[in-house]
């Protein structure tokens, strides 16, 4: 098996074109997309529940890439957290067809 | 007026929105899927967008179908600049956030609209179809103003999402059965009607039992960002914007239907259209603020005070006339 990063992050529904266009200008093309239920944090409670737009129905963006591509977006993702209030985390996997990620 | 408060206050969609609202505040488990409450919004957007145009294409464009919509459309452009200016002197909100609530507010609520077309329906008062075509042209002018008048005072105000706007769903959807039911008229009518007249009113109050809901827990969890100016907005803006329509109506003689529809329109807030182009635009700005006045406050508000109050000033404005 073959170690890369799993970027994942928790950010408002109506943002996840922006955050997706960002990605896929520092080269992070494959994603997937997982609808969040419900959560609290610094901002206050939220719950996706009967919402009928995309703002405030939380959406969490996961992709799997190289350690190289992460160093770019470590630059780049910081401020873009700041302004829109997004949760961003790295953590360490291991998958079986490095040649797909 | 007491008689026709009476009316709307008990009808089964207005008690079903008190139900939702009722069972957020008593923490009840109750629940609707968001794609069912979102399925649900298609299918109203979509009826009531039909049936206007089916309207239109049996009456045929008059020259009162563009004056008001061209009421409505300046109406949509101006009133954030009253709001703007209206939070500017009374509360210490930042500029984005500012923009963002007089954006809202001179955008409309297509829920609160469906419940006034249902209110003068009950109480026998006669509109014109095409006042849905005047609705969806209310959505995107106040965005506009709003993200203009934001880079105007806050220069992290990014560019304007045009695309979004304009291709926005519910304006896409609105704008899109017009036309379809417009195009095919009494015979589309003949086909859907089924589908778009029998179940529309149970539909509606499942909808709004669902609004309520969401109205109601979105109260509860951040009723602490609402303190005195801000809460008052939400409550006497609704006025400023029926009086502003109003008195557009009465200039352009427009029948008591009609000038209690743009009235309930100038009244409402966006909570579909305009917190996404300003979620987008103005990422300073916070959400829960706005969303939480115009769903928590000025929605319930229109819904069970401010329809038959704004059909009784539309019949006082207009002599009552149909």
């Amino acid at each position: 098996m073959t170690p890369k990063k799993r970027l994942e992050i928790i950010v408002d529904g109506a943002l996840q074109d922006k955050v997706l266009k960002l990605l896929a200008t520092h080269g992070v093309t494959g994603y997937t997309i997982l609808p969040a239920l419900s959560g609290e944090g610094p901002e206050g409670a939220w719950r996706g529940e009967g919402l009928i737009a995309d703002v405030g129905q939380m959406v969490v963006i996961l992709s799997i890439l190289d350690a190289a591509k992460l160093s770019v977006l470590e630059t780049i993702l910081p401020p873009f957290l700041d302004k829109h209030q997004a949760i961003c985390t790295v953590s360490d996997v291991m998958v079986f067809r490095p040649s797909k990620f | 007026m007491m008689d026709l408060a009476l009316q709307t206050l008990l009808s089964p969609m207005i008690l079903f929105f008190v139900l939702g609202l009722g069972a957020a505040f008593m923490k009840s488990d109750l629940s609707v899927p968001s794609a069912i409450a979102k399925g649900m919004s298609l299918y109203l957007m979509l009826a009531i967008g039909f049936k206007g145009g089916v309207q239109v294409s049996t009456a045929g464009f008059t020259p009162d179908l563009a004056w008001t919509g061209l009421a409505g459309f300046l109406l949509s452009l101006c009133m954030p600049f009253v709001a703007f200016f209206a939070l500017r002197k009374t509360t210490t909100l930042p500029a984005a956030d500012t923009a963002s609530i007089a954006g809202h507010y001179g955008s409309i609520s297509i829920v609160t609209f469906i419940a006034a077309t249902q209110a003068l329906k009950t109480a026998g008062i006669p509109f014109e179809g095409y006042m849905i075509a005047v609705a969806a042209l209310m959505e995107a002018p106040a965005i506009f103003t709003a993200l203009r008048l934001a880079s105007r005072y806050d220069p992290e105000t990014e560019a304007t999402p045009w695309h979004h706007i304009l291709a926005n769903g519910s304006v896409v959807l609105l704008a899109g059965a017009f036309f379809i039911g417009m195009i095919t008229g009494q015979e589309g009518m003949n086909t859907l009607e089924s589908f778009v007249v029998s179940p529309f009113k149970g539909v509606l109050c499942l909808f709004l039992l669902d609004m309520g809901l969401v109205a109601g827990r979105g109260l509860m969890e951040s009723r602490h960002l609402l303190r005195g100016s801000l809460l008052a907005f939400g409550l006497y803006m609704p006025f400023l914007g029926a009086l502003m329509a109003g008195g557009l109506a009465a200039v352009l003689s427009l029948s008591a239907g009609n000038a209690a529809l743009l009235m309930v329109c100038a009244a409402s807030a966006s909570y579909i259209a305009a917190p996404a182009a300003m979620r987008l635009a103005l990422p300073q700005a916070k959400p829960a603020i706005s969303l939480t006045l115009a769903m928590g406050i000025t929605f319930p508000f229109n819904l069970i005070v401010g329809i038959p109050l704004w059909i009784a000033l539309a019949q006082a404005f207009t002599g009552g006339s149909q």
